[in-house]
């Protein structure tokens, strides 16, 4: 039995003759051998390519295959080296990472220096870097799991800031491998059968992280590599995988699933995260699927923190994940709760206001800066700094428009801006040198002043009016 | 820049609506501005957004190892073209 006062953890706890990934792309690593790979073909690569690493303290995972990154985030774990989980794919902050850890080189599975393709990915070139396509493993199977040190900081998962800073979490060996063991017990319906999991989120941002790299190392789950968008590519990648399945997503692609209207293969569970789900799309996915479908309310801070079954519950009351503690602090007779749990490093305030209910709590409201598109977060604070120091920009606002909630459609951010001198074009190349596409506001409109007060201040109630007036005057 | 074509047009006017895409004419689309990236800067929830919106108009389902798909989804004409060459 694993604990979090264990001074060592094991890398995994699977028996190594089980599934451990269902790898359908060809990849020149394997050998371009597709199929069901062991725990134990696994981890025999995962100790080559440790072997085969470069020196260094860290390294910027950037391999969009789940399969690479699961096998290169293993690897790095066995040599020792810390992964680095950047918000975004952003050139400038990958700058800044590289500027702020020193001894860092990048590991990635870009196609694009091999061949010909429309990629632009930005890869710096004055660092060490290695690319998986250019190495090859030898087939073999590992016959020891090894044990890690349970203070070992495995990763770093950075989150856009207020400050424009982004945040570190830190993430030890200890806190990755409890977690997943609660998170396995939350979340996975209970049955005797290997699970195949598909999931349509990057391996790179923390929900995808927890359900689709880290679940296989202590459940009895098989993961995909595949990452499809398309509701007909899902189905296809489904259909690959064999019964009992089950699907990690979010609202964004599940209202994209339903409506399609395309018949889905059975899945027994769908975990869905990352935004707000409507109980009828919750309900209409299960119908789709002829599955139970769990919500999952989280933060990089924590990872996984609670669940519902959005679907059949009239209540809007989520459970904490067993193994996480409401605590209650009081501090000039303001009391804030925060979460702990033996595996955390710290107590984590949540970013949203609740209402708690011994290990249940309702959301009363979302914090007003942070906004999340499709898994993957970003802080109003930091677009508007961004967006005042665009070139030619002389002022302007980004903010969120009133959601509406039965849509289920993504919210994105809206921004006024004021630059007579400016086109959007420049303005649209200062924001994606920084931020993730996501993030881009829209619309972004052309204004001539924006409605301060004669303080300065800008008020929602306001600017929300102008907005509304600003646009039925089109 | 060249004028779009009726269907092109159409395609636009989906692409406009599906996207919400306000502050932007459906007229003021070129049929080769690149649609993703630079260009009208569009991402993978638009992508997703879109194949949504065309499956519902025009039945036809995008699916990415479609060879051709990626492709389609460069330009407002080449979209169009893949969409008519699918159209049941």
């Amino acid at each position: 039995m694993i604990s979090a006062q264990d001074k060592t953890i094991p890398l995994m706890q699977r028996n190594l003759s089980e599934g451990f990934a269902c790898v359908n792309t060809q990849l020149s690593l394997l050998k371009n051998q597709t199929g069901l790979i062991q725990v134990g073909e696994f981890l025999s690569q995962a100790t080559q390519l440790a072997n085969q690493l470069p020196a260094g303290k860290h390294l910027i995972n950037l391999c969009e295959n789940r399969y690479l990154f699961t096998l290169s985030f293993c690897a790095a774990i066995i040599k020792g080296q810390t992964t680095l989980l950047p918000q975004n794919r952003a050139e400038e902050t990958q700058r800044n990472l590289l500027n702020e850890y020193a001894d860092t080189y990048l590991l990635h599975d870009s196609l694009s220096l091999l061949q010909e393709s429309s990629a632009k990915e930005f890869l710096p070139t004055d660092i060490p870097q290695i690319n998986l396509h250019q190495l090859t493993l030898r087939k073999d199977i590992a016959t020891e799991i090894p044990m890690i040190d349970a203070d070992f900081l495995a990763a770093i998962a950075f989150t856009s800031g207020s400050t424009g800073k982004p945040k570190a979490n830190k993430k030890y060996w200890r806190t990755f491998a409890i977690s997943t063991l609660m998170n396995g017990s939350a979340m996975l319906p209970k049955i005797d059968e290997l699970i195949q999991v598909l999931a349509t989120v990057p391996a790179q941002h923390m929900w995808g992280m927890e359900t689709s790299v880290l679940m296989p190392f202590f459940w009895r789950v098989c993961v995909s590599d595949l990452r499809p968008l398309f509701p007909q590519d899902i189905a296809k990648s489904l259909t690959s995988l064999t019964a009992p399945r089950l699907l990690v997503t979010t609202p964004v692609h599940l209202r994209a699933l339903v409506n399609s209207k395309i018949s889905m293969p059975t899945c027994s569970r769908i975990l869905c995260a990352t935004a707000p789900l409507s109980s009828s799309l919750a309900d209409e996915a299960e119908k789709v699927f002829a599955g139970d479908l769990l919500e999952v309310y989280g933060c990089s801070e924590i990872g996984s923190t609670a669940y519902r079954s959005t679907a059949k519950s009239e209540s809007t009351y989520w459970t904490l994940i067993d193994g996480l503690q409401f605590t209650s602090e009081i501090e000039s007779d303001i009391v804030t709760h925060k979460i702990v749990g033996d595996h955390l490093p710290d107590a984590q305030l949540l970013q949203d206001q609740l209402d708690i209910q011994g290990n249940q709590f309702q959301l009363l409201g979302r914090n007003e800066d942070m906004i999340d598109i499709g898994g993957k977060r970003g802080s109003l604070l930091e677009m508007n700094a961004l967006l005042l120091t665009a070139p030619g920009v002389t002022d302007g606002v980004v903010f969120l428009l009133e959601a509406d909630c039965n849509k289920n459609q993504i919210q994105r951010p809206a921004a006024l801006v004021v630059a007579p001198e400016t086109s959007r074009a420049e303005i649209t190349t200062h924001f994606s040198k920084h931020l993730d596409p996501v993030f881009m506001p829209r619309p972004l409109v052309f204004v001539s002043e924006l409605p301060r007060e004669e303080n300065g201040k800008l008020r929602r109630v306001r600017l929300l009016e102008f907005y509304k007036n600003l646009r039925s005057g089109i | 820049m060249s004028v779009q074509t009726a269907a092109q047009h159409e395609m636009a006017q989906l692409l406009v609506e599906a996207l919400n895409l306000e502050d932007i004419a459906a007229e003021d689309i070129a049929p080769d501005e690149i649609l993703f990236g630079e260009g009208l800067g569009l991402d993978s929830i638009d992508a997703l957004e879109i194949a949504l919106a065309i499956s519902q108009k025009f039945g036809v389902q995008m699916q990415a190892d479609d060879a051709g798909v990626r492709d389609a989804f460069a330009t407002l004409a080449s979209l169009t073209d893949f969409v008519q060459s699918h159209k049941k």
